[in-house]
């Protein structure tokens, strides 16, 4: 007979180690502790992705906030290497700094800032280890030096960039510098940088100057300082040339001379035109009136230059300015002093210290053809002959053709001359 | 004058992309591992020189086209006389050709599409932009690993400005 008891045998459980059973829940337990830290590590770079631009900037604080808020039991670690990833972060950003202020401040020694020292400056910053967009951002504080009052403001940037540098103990440190009379004068460093920037302290004439660059300087003076007068009265001195210029020309047409209008528009311009020793009130007739304008074209152009400017006026290469019709001397003459206001207007934008003006202005003279001036004042036929009397440029290059259209375009965007085709 | 505008050239520009270049033959590998196969691209390694004949070019350009960009009247009015003046401005430089010029002023867009010719510009802006801080990134990467002096070669002189830029592109053939 069966066992009762081993039919209804009660059921019995696997026999377990009490060891095997601690391992197990260990390894639970190290599991478990593994997906919380890969969550963590995982949340804080979902942290730093969420926070870094699309230029490499860290936004610390968001950083600092979603990690505080989604690493878990990592949050501190985590928080405590932002934190010294973004010590690391400004201290290297610091170290940028100076390099830059170290750089461009030596700028602050040249007498002109040219955009050429600037570019110089970036590409001794970048060897130097410092990044093109930070020296680009860097570099958008600079003033621009366009103007003179722009190229000032350069230079004090400059000034102010050199001193950062040093530092403040540095630039309140005593120094000297040259007195009017040659004496030492002491003042802080910083501020004797920025006036020896400036070209010293000037109360007056600096000793050591030669008599040939005083006389320079001076007559430069004179030249602008006459020129700056004369352009303040630009308009009201050419628009009666402007006015005598169609009906000279009408009259050209009709075949009689010129009445009592164009002869007083022509006097009305002489008035103003600054030639030496004439009393525009004396002159009789037109045919004077005439005479004194081609001497203000000769006194104002180059004698190669002024016929050239007259034949173009006249279609004509044999006419040179003593043997042109009035109404294209008085063309002439209206290109002639458009230029002169042109050459004003680009030496101011210029930034040079007055005493280079004359020197300035030789040179302007040299590489500009008066009779883009008068481009206006020609007719197709007129414009199409003086063109292509210009070679062109060869292999791609700018030709003198090319930059004579560049004057054109740069009169027409100055408001000197009329667009061609009006 | 113009690097990249609008990507639609970025063919022709030679510092486009300066991030991405393609491996050889399609090989996934070649860009982490070419010895085992694939074409390492020469680090560009612009002189000073040259360097600063770029940084003086686009800066140029940057500098004619923000006060086009800053005018509130972009994208809402016909812009083209300004970009005539800025144009003649950058001419004035000697930093850029007129046939360059030329060029451009081909493949801007019409006067009734001043939202065009605001992207157009922008676009302009910006490759000018990032050629620049490319160069100087280069430049002070080939002085770091040795392939320039520490003072970085010749300096720079605008007569040679155009042989300058000519050979700067070399740098960056693809």
């Amino acid at each position: 007979m069966a066992d009762i008891m081993n039919v209804y045998q009660p059921l019995q459980t696997p026999q377990q180690n009490p060891l095997q059973v601690l391992q197990m829940l260990g390894a639970l337990n190290q599991a478990k502790l593994f997906n919380q830290e890969y969550q963590a590590r995982q949340a804080i770079g979902n942290a730093y992705r969420a926070n870094t631009g699309d230029n490499g900037e860290l936004n610390t604080p968001g950083l600092r906030s979603q990690i505080g808020q989604t690493g878990g039991f990592l949050a501190g670690e985590g928080l405590s290497q932002a934190t010294a990833n973004s010590s690391a972060d400004a201290a290297l950003k610091s170290t940028y700094q100076q390099i830059l202020r170290q750089t461009f401040g030596q700028l602050a020694t040249k007498p002109v800032i040219t955009d050429e020292d600037i570019s110089i400056a970036k590409a001794d910053a970048a060897r130097q280890g410092v990044p093109g967009s930070f020296i680009q951002d860097y570099a958008a504080t600079i003033p621009m030096g366009g103007t003179r009052k722009g190229q000032a403001a350069t230079k004090d940037w400059a000034v102010t960039q050199s001193n950062l540098a040093r530092g403040p103990e540095a630039i309140a440190t005593p120094t000297t510098i040259p007195g009017p009379h040659a004496e030492p004068i002491a003042i802080p460093a910083g501020t004797a940088s920025r006036i020896m920037s400036n070209g010293g302290l000037q109360t007056g004439m600096p000793p050591g100057f030669t008599e040939a660059q005083v006389q320079t300087g001076a007559g430069s003076g004179v030249a602008l300082n006459e020129a700056r007068q004369r352009g303040l009265n630009y308009r009201q001195e050419v628009y009666p040339l402007e006015q005598a210029i169609p009906a000279l020309e009408k009259l050209g047409k009709t075949g009689t001379g010129p009445g009592t209008e164009e002869f007083n528009q022509v006097k009305s311009f002489l008035q103003s035109a600054g030639i030496p020793g004439l009393d525009a009130d004396k002159i009789k007739n037109f045919d004077e009136a005439k005479k004194y304008l081609t001497d203000f074209v000769n006194q104002n152009g180059n004698t190669g230059t002024n016929d050239k400017l007259a034949a173009a006026f006249a279609g004509n290469p044999s006419v040179g300015v003593s043997n042109a019709a009035a109404v294209d001397v008085a063309k002439s003459a209206l290109a002639l002093r458009r230029m002169k206001q042109a050459q004003l207007i680009e030496f101011e934008k210029s930034g040079l210290p007055d005493n280079e003006y004359t020197k300035w202005a030789s040179q302007w003279n040299i590489g500009h053809d008066p009779r883009a001036f008068g481009f206006d004042l020609m007719t197709p036929e007129q414009r199409k002959k003086v063109i292509e009397s210009l070679p062109e440029g060869k292999n791609g290059k700018p030709g003198p053709r090319d930059l004579f259209k560049l004057q054109v375009m740069a009169a027409h965007n100055a408001g000197i001359i009329k667009p061609p085709g009006q | 004058m113009m690097e990249n505008p609008g990507g639609a050239n970025s063919t022709s520009n030679p510092l486009a992309n300066q991030a991405a270049p393609e491996g050889h033959g399609g090989n996934p590998l070649s860009r982490i591992a070419p010895q085992l196969g694939g074409q390492q691209r020469p680090m560009p390694s612009p002189t000073r020189a040259q360097t600063t004949a770029a940084v003086q070019r686009f800066s140029a350009i940057q500098r004619v086209l923000k006060p086009i960009l800053d005018d509130p009247k972009l994208g809402k009015e016909n812009v083209r006389p300004a970009v005539l003046n800025a144009g003649s401005l950058l001419l004035g430089t000697k930093l850029i050709s007129l046939p360059e010029l030329m060029q451009v002023l081909n493949k801007f867009p019409a006067d009734t599409d001043p939202l065009e010719q605001k992207q157009f510009l922008q676009n302009v802006y910006d490759s000018a932009k990032q050629s620049e801080s490319q160069v100087l990134d280069s430049h002070g990467a080939a002085v770091v690993a040795g392939k320039l002096p520490p003072d970085g070669g010749d300096q720079y002189d605008a007569g040679n400005h155009e042989q300058l830029m000519d050979s700067l592109l070399s740098h960056y053939k693809r």
